[in-house]
Formats: structure tokens, sequence, C-alpha cells
């Protein structure tokens, strides 16, 4: 039986389409209930910050204008008519807006640029808009894509270009759809705390809400706009920047999209790209490097510890990157004997620019060997697009301190031996380190030997809960959690999780909701409830008690105390977990397999060509990306055999091994016989095989290993549809879509050839129905994801329908004699 | 959310467009919760598209104080409640009395084209209880969380998900056959 999430995905996949004759009557009669409303409406709101956005815009590029209209209202005062000629002489302007939904709220901020020529670039959020002349372009910052402009950015531009032509009636219509009114601003003397400003209000027709401008004397420039409901402390505050003409790439589009592609571009990179500050200050970290360029540290001091570590403190350490990022001494070391070190730990002292990188060989503590002569490597590590490291410069060292303990710039001490080796030991995770790992564990006190080392404590946990020794895991976790909930701060909400997903594991729901809702209720631990990374933690707590716990969303809702299915986020976390399980399991069971074939021939000759070897218990396994060598026997392979006979024929046919006529014959199941008192079934084996046998010959040796073999017969004049190909020159396989359902995002895409749709079609039909594949078409013809929904007669008929008025390809019944499959046991 | 916000600020100053996107948007889902709570498709257009004209007629004074969805999901449910109220008297009623009581709503012609999937959940759906039926269909058509269900059932958080739990545990042996692969 499929689990509830199936079916609650199938519920959700029900599809329903709508007629659009009848959504434009459904329409039409919406939009006469709304003109039929209109009459006696009073506005009394303008929401919430959103909304503001959109009036924030049309209010502060109206400025100038509506300075003009002010300057009318006030009598023709010939000062405000300079003001109207100043701001119009501005080639450049950018505004800063602050909005806010209540009194309490945090402010969401974004910018807005705009030319004296009209052009517009504006950030909100993630999202950069260009916009001119009528077009609008967007990128999202975030995933460094060109993307349709959102509904808000559309609308906000367009507000922009309403406004454009003002009056302050324009301002006002575009704010309050277009209804007529009357609107008259007043110079406030009492807000005027100096001669060099003016501060005019306007009250705002049929709401409490007013609109406070503020403006220079002596510029005649407005340089803040302020918006404010009373009844919630709601307000919008724009705050204006002139400056001289910027670089015309920086409303350029295409110049920014440029931008994009370079994929180390910071984020403030990408957001300011282009900018000119005019008092020539950096604006963003690549402007920063450009100026500054790397620089080597100076090596103050170097050592090497009795067992062998080597560390390096260097001053004028750190160096960033142009995007931003620093990197501090020297991140890498190389000896002349040729060993391979691992960064055990490395810190640095903003106070004085100080750092300290520290290095163990692999084979720490156990290695021997001293070298002579160390170089050290100052190297920046950009990821993208060249992964090679670029190269700052290296030093030379033939001379350090002999067993000199390693500094700790933190605690002014020195650094313990076990910390290092506890840093080295997490990195040997691969399992061409298995024997070097174990060795040094050895060396590593167990957890109870010291119950207040935390480190440990840490270390130890994290070792139980990778290799799933829950039970362990809850043990250590007992002396741990207490140990960091006494930690006066600095503790992160990331070091309970082992824990936590240990006590969810072992089915210990009530103690892991009692941490939790100890855990979450604190206000120390980072991130901090209110920070972004805050849902970051719980999508990822989420995941590991679904992936490693075993928890189902209810469950995981149980002890994080609130339904994840309403959050998009955590619901998808918690299916990624379940996922990652299921995939883990898998890869073991492949392990596992692998390891057991393995031992069997230790004992067993290997085989001269293949053998096939029945599964110890009833499992299936699917090599997913894991090897499928024979580990401990080079030039061998293991094929699994999850299905059965017939499965195994139509293995032979999708890898093109079967030429005979059988194969144009569909359902491929309904056309195998079963001869002499044979039965179709699974084969629950894995086939071992020299490397080199080709994968068809492999299918016949697990036939030919049962003793059987695939050859065919005619039968009779049978009642047939013929499917034909009328010879019409195809699209590219790409470019056609199944018709059935299809996932928007183009998951799990696959393509299919016209065998594989006929034969999804035959096994749609009535038992019995066979199609003959005339067609000659033996190329893929289109792509699309799901399983086609071709039920019933009519869905048989659809199918049919799509076939010829895509693919030109008719069904037509005729009388026909057809080869068939037949199975049987060998002669010999 | 921000874009609810954002329509219903449009259509507070009388941008009509508005209605447009709120009805694109929403339509689908409106239609699949109101199809799997009735089992007459009629009854459930008719109710829809009430509930959009309703919508529509309020629109320049209403104000947004949770979901846009979660609301039109609220105002849904509770007419085919009503409905499935009105059906049970009905049942009892005279032929001239039952007509006075059908929708007097121009129904347009063909508004719903139902998948053969939303039909074989649909039948599937009629046969759970009706509390059931309201849960399954307003958390995965509707998107109300579980809370707000409760509060409009007028009974605990636990009980809907029981009643959310037990729904899906029956729509799983109806709709196994059509799940297994």
């Amino acid at each position: 039986m499929k689990p509830l999430k199936d079916i609650v995905r199938l519920i959700r996949n029900a599809r329903i389409k709508t007629a659009n004759t009848a959504n434009a009557r459904v329409l039409d009669k919406m939009r006469a209930a709304y003109d039929d409303s209109s009459h006696g409406h009073t506005i009394t709101d303008t929401g919430g910050h959103v909304v503001r956005l959109a009036i924030a815009a049309a209010i502060l590029v109206a400025a100038g204008v509506l300075i003009s209209h002010l300057a009318q209202l006030a009598g023709g005062n010939v000062a405000w008519a300079e003001v109207t000629k100043r701001f119009e002489a501005v080639p450049f302007f950018s505004v800063s807006i602050y909005m806010k939904d209540d009194a309490t709220d945090e402010p969401t901020q974004m910018d807005l640029w705009m030319s004296q020529d009209g052009h517009i670039r504006l950030r909100i959020a993630k999202h950069v808009v260009f916009a001119y002349d009528g077009q609008i372009k967007a990128y999202d910052v975030a995933s460094r894509q060109a993307v349709e402009p959102d509904e808000m950015a559309k609308v906000f531009i367009d507000k922009i270009g309403q406004a454009g032509e003002f009056s302050l009636e324009a301002i006002i219509d575009v704010m309050f759809g277009g209804r007529p009114t009357d609107v008259t601003p007043l110079v406030n003397p009492d807000a005027v705390i100096s001669e060099d400003m003016i501060v005019f209000d306007v009250a705002l027709p049929d709401t409490p809400e007013w609109v406070r401008i503020w403006a220079l004397r002596e510029s005649r420039l407005p340089v803040r706009i302020q918006m404010w409901d009373p009844r919630d402390g709601a307000s919008t505050d724009a705050v204006f920047t002139y400056s001289k003409e910027q670089p015309t790439a920086f409303f350029d589009p295409n110049a920014f999209s440029g931008v994009l592609q370079t994929h180390n571009a910071s984020n403030t990179g990408v957001v300011y790209a282009f900018q000119v500050d005019p008092g020539g200050k950096n604006i963003t970290p690549e402007a920063m490097f450009q100026q500054s360029g790397y620089h080597m540290p100076v090596v103050k001091q170097a050592g090497m510890t009795e067992d062998g570590a080597f560390w390096v403190l260097a001053e004028q350490a750190l160096n960033r990157m142009p995007n931003g990022n620093p990197f501090y001494g020297f991140p890498r070391v190389q000896d002349d004997l040729g060993r391979t070190y691992v960064s055990a730990a490395g810190s640095h002292r903003s106070r004085d620019d100080a750092s300290l990188n520290i290095f163990v060989p692999l084979d720490f503590p156990f290695d021997g060997n001293r070298p002579s002569r160390i170089t050290l490597f100052c190297e920046a590590h950009v990821q993208w697009p060249n992964p090679t490291p670029e190269l700052v410069g290296t030093v030379e060292l033939t001379q350090w301190d002999r067993n000199a303990p390693c500094p700790d710039l933190s605690s002014g001490g020195d650094r313990s031996s076990l910390e290092l080796k506890l840093s080295l030991a997490d990195q040997l995770d691969a399992p061409k380190h298995a024997g070097r790992l174990a060795r040094l564990l050895a060396t590593i006190p167990s957890w109870s030997e010291q119950p207040e080392n935390e480190r440990l404590l840490t270390f130890w946990i994290r070792r139980a809960d990778r290799q799933a020794d829950f039970e362990e895991a809850v043990r250590i976790g007992q002396v741990l959690t207490p140990l960091l909930l006494a930690r006066p701060r600095g503790q992160s909400r990331y070091s309970f999780t082992e824990h936590l997903v240990a006590l969810a594991a072992t089915n210990r729901l009530d103690e892991a909701k009692t941490l939790f809702a100890r855990i979450d209720g604190l206000s120390e631990p980072t991130p901090k409830k209110e920070e972004r990374y805050y849902g970051i933690y719980v999508e990822d707590l989420i995941e590991s008690l679904a992936e490693n716990s075993g928890l189902s969303a209810d469950q995981i809702g149980e002890v994080l105390g609130f339904d994840i299915g309403t959050n998009d986020a955590y619901r998808q976390a918690a299916e990624r977990g379940k996922r990652d399980a299921g995939s883990a399991e898998s890869d073991r069971q492949v392990q596992e397999r692998r390891a057991e074939l393995a031992a069997y021939y230790q004992g067993h000759p290997l085989p001269e060509k293949a053998e096939l070897i029945d599964r110890t218990r009833d499992c299936e396994i699917y090599l997913g990306g894991e090897k499928n060598t024979l580990p401990g026997h080079p030039g061998y392979r293991i094929l699994p055999i999850n299905c059965g006979i017939s499965g195994v024929v139509s293995n032979l046919r999708t890898v093109g091994a079967d030429q005979s006529d059988a194969r144009k014959v569909h359902p491929y199941q309904a056309a195998i016989r079963f001869a002499g008192g044979l039965e179709d079934r699974r084969f629950n084996a894995d086939l071992v095989y020299r490397e080199g046998i080709k994968l068809p010959e492999c299918f016949r040796l697990v036939l030919a290993a049962r003793g059987l073999e695939l050859t065919t017969e005619a039968q009779a004049v049978q009642e047939v549809f013929v499917a034909r190909y009328d010879g019409r020159q195809l699209k590219n396989c790409p470019a056609v879509r199944v018709p059935w359902n299809v996932d928007a995002e183009d998951k799990g895409l696959r393509a299919w050839s016209v065998a594989d749709l006929l034969e999804v079609l035959s096994q749609r039909m009535p038992p019995g129905c066979y199609i003959l594949d005339q067609t000659n078409l033996d190329k893929f013809v289109c792509v699309g994801n799901g399983d086609p929904t071709w039920q019933g007669a009519e869905g048989v008929e659809q199918a049919k329908r799509w076939l010829q008025e895509q693919f030109g390809i008719t069904m037509a019944k005729e009388g026909r004699t057809i080869t068939t499959y037949r199975i049987q046991r060998r002669a010999q | 959310m921000v874009e609810d916000r954002f329509l219903v600020w449009r259509l507070n100053r009388g941008d009509a467009m508005a209605l447009s996107r709120v009805y694109e948007k929403y339509r689908e889902d409106l239609l699949r919760l109101a199809g799997s709570m009735l089992s007459d498709r009629a009854a459930a257009e008719d109710i829809v598209q009430d509930v959009f004209i309703r919508f529509a007629s309020l629109a320049r004074t209403f104000r947004l104080t949770g979901s846009l969805k979660g609301y039109l999901a609220t105002c849904v449910a509770n007419a085919t409640r009503n409905q499935i109220v009105a059906s049970r008297r009905r049942e009892t009623a005279g032929l001239d009395e039952a007509l006075g009581l059908a929708s007097d709503g121009a129904l347009p012609d063909a508004w719903a084209i139902c998948s053969e999937q939303f039909t074989r959940v649909g039948r599937a759906m009629s046969e759970l209880p009706v509390e059931q039926r309201e849960v399954v269909t307003l958390h995965l058509y509707g998107d109300l969380p579980f809370r707000q269900i409760a509060a409009w059932q007028k009974t605990s958080i636990k009980t809907v998900q029981s009643r959310y739990r037990y729904g899906l545990e029956k729509l799983r042996s109806l709709l196994n056959s059509e799940v297994e692969e």
C-alpha cells in the first residue's frame, strides 16, 4: 500500500480546467458586481506596506511636479517655481524608501534610481528591475537569472510612468484609483526648525493619512517625503539623493546581465553594479578590491609541535577576494617530503590582524618524519569559474621553532594535541582513510573519560549519529546538552541537533519535544528566532528528523509543536529528508550486497563468464550511482536482477538486443508464452560477470543460468492494430511534449520512443488487444514526465488521435499472423 | 500573500483589472474544493461563481486580514455546507418547494472540465463523512491550516488532525488501486 503522501499528491494533482467562454462570463459578472458596488464607496485604508510601495513611488517620483503644483497653490511664489526648475535640472536622483506596516514593525527598504531621460532602475527585495519606454526587465540577484518582473514591480513601474506627467491630481489619481479629489497642501510653519528648510503638509481625502514634504530653501530640492497613517503608525519615508549622471551602463539591463554571468560577483556588486558614488567612495567589495588587490601576509613565527603539527603565525593576515570573501594568512603548506597536510585549525585576531594556521600531516600523530623545508602558500580560493586557487605568493621556510606547542590566539594559551586529532578525525571520513581513522580514534579518549569536555562530547555524539548508533548518541546528549545550556552565551542551535535526532530516532518523542521546546524558548542561541537563518535552521532540523530519525511529517510536527505542512519550505525539507533516507537505505543495501558477493568469492572460484547468485533475503537492489564492481575481485562486475523472466525479455528489447519481429508486438508481456509448464517468476538474484561482456549478453546469460532460452514463434491469424507512420517530417524530440499532465518544473523529464508510447497504449487497451508496430521509427519522439493518463476507451481514443496528429501514426485493425516470444527450457 | 495584499489594495482603489488576477489565481482551487465537497458538479460551479461575484461586490471595501485564498476557500466551504443542508431538506420537501430552493444564479455552461483523475478523487471523496471531507479538501485545496479549519468546524485541532488522517486513510483504501504502480 502506498504511503499517505502519495494519496496527498494524487489529490493535489487531480486537476480541473475551465472553459474560456465560461471564464469570460463569470468575469463579466464579477466586473458588473464590482462596478455596482462603487456607489457611495469610501476609502478607509491604504493597506499594508506593499501598498505603500506604489504610493511612495507615485509620490516621490512626482515630487518635482508636486512641488510645482504646490507653488501654484501657494499663490505662484517665485521661489517654488525655481524649485520646480531645479528639480527638472537634476540629471539623476536616487531614493531610499523605508516602509513600516505599523508602529512597531521593522522597516522594509527598497532603492529606486531614475535619470532625467526616464530610465528607471529599481531594487525590490532580491529583484533588480530595469524600465525604460514601457519595457521592463527583471533579474533575480539570488539565482542570477532573468525573471519575470513580479506583479508588484510591474504595477510599481506603471505607477511611476503614470505619475510622470504630473500634477498633484495625477498623483492622487494614481493613488486613489481615479476618484476625483480635492487636495490642498499647506505650508507647515511649526515643522520648520531652520530657515534652510521649508515643510509642507498634504491632507489626503477620505482618510486620516497625511503626507509631509521637506525641501531645502536654498537649493530648492525636496529631500524627504513622509506618509503617515495615525491609525496604526504605518509609514513610508522616502529620502532623496542627487548626483551627476550615472554611466549609461547603470541603466542598461544587458550590461547588468553581463555582470550576472560573473558568477563570483558579490550580491552587493550585482545590486549596485555600475553605480558611481559622487564622492568617489567604494560602493561594492569589487570596487574595494580594485583599489587594494591582494597582499602577502608577514610571517611572524612558525613552529612544529612534538607530534608533528606545523603552525604559522602571520601579521597583516587578512586578504579579501573581489567578492568580499575574506581569507587569512597561509591556507596551504607543502614540505620537502611530499606529504599531504590537512588544515586542522585556523584563527584570526582582528585587533592586530594576526592569523594562526595549523596543519597536520595525514598520518598525525604517528608520522615521525620531520621536513627540512616548508613552503607556505597564500592563495585565494575563488571557486567560480576557475576551481584552481589564485596564488598570491609563497614563503619558503627552513627554520622554525622545534617542539614548540601550538599557540591559541583566542585564549593566549596552547592548543592541545587532542583538538588537532579531533579536527583531523572529522576530515577522514572517506573509505580510503578507514584504517588511518581507526588508528587515530584509538588515541582519542572516550566521552565518558572527560565528561566536561564539550568539544570531545560533540565529536563523539556526531560520530554516533553518523553511525546511526542513536542509543549512544542519547547517552552522550544527556551529558552534553546540560553543558551547552549552562554556557552563558555563544551556543548554536545546531549543537543540539544530534541529541534531538537521537531522541526522535529512539522513539522518545516526548523527550525530543521537551528538548526542542526548551531550546526554542531560549533567546541566546544563534540563529536568533527573529533572524532569517532561523527558518533555515528549522528546515535543516526537519530534514534531519525525517532522514535520520525516520519521522513522518506529523511526528515532526508533534516534536516541533506546529504543523509543518502549512509551510512549503518545511514540507519540502521533510520530503527531502525522506527521499535521502530512502536513497541512503538503498545505498546501504548495495554496499552490503557487494560485500556479501565479494565474501562469497573468497571461498568459491570466480565464473568463467558469469554466474547468477541468488540473494539470501527477499529484497531489491538498485545501483543508483553506486559502483557495480566486485570488491577485491578486479575484472568482475555485478548486475542486479530484480525483475521476472518477462522483465528480462523487456530489458532485451530495451537495450536493442532483440531484433526479432516479436519486438514489434505490444504489449510485450502478452506476447510471451511460457512453454512446457514454465511460469514467469521473479529472479531476486545478481549476475556476477566478467568485465567486457555487454549488457544484452548479460540478460541472455541470466536466462541461461536458469536453463532457459528465448525463441520466437508464429501465432495464427489475429486481429491486431497495425501502427503505421505516414512519413511526415517529425519535430525534434525535445520540442514535443507528452499530452498528459506534466510537472511545470520539468522534474523527471524523460524521452519517449514510439515503442514506449505504443507499449503504454497497448497496456491501456482491453486484454487480448495487440499493437503491431510497423512504423519503423526507432528514435525518441517526445519528452515528458509522469505516466500517460490514457484510461478506458476514451483515453485510448485520445491517445490514437494524438499519435496521428503529432507523428502521423495511424492504427488500422487487421487480421495478421504475428511473431511472439516463447520461453522454453534449453535443450542442453 | 504579498501579491494578494496588493491585489486587494488595487481593488480597494477601483482597479477592476485586479479582479481578473484574483479569479485566475484561485478559480481552479476553489472549483476543486467545491467539486470535492459536493457530488453535484453544477451546484459546485454555482457556488464558486457566487463566491467570486460576492467577493467582487465587496472588493472595494474588503479588508484582508489573513490569506485571500483562505478567505475565499472558507466562503466556498460555508456555501457548500449550506448546500448540503439544503439538499438534505430537499430530500424531504415536495417538488415545488425543491425548485424554489435551487440556485437562481445563471450557471455557465461546462465551466469546469474535470480530469479523469479528479473525477476519481471526487468519487472517492464522496465516500467520506462530511467532516472528514471538509478537512481534507480545505487543507489540500484551500491551503487552510488545521488551526483555521478547527476554528471553522468549531472543534479542536486534534480532532481536525484526526479527521484529516482518517480521511486520508480511507481515501488511500479507496484510491489504492489508482496509485499503485
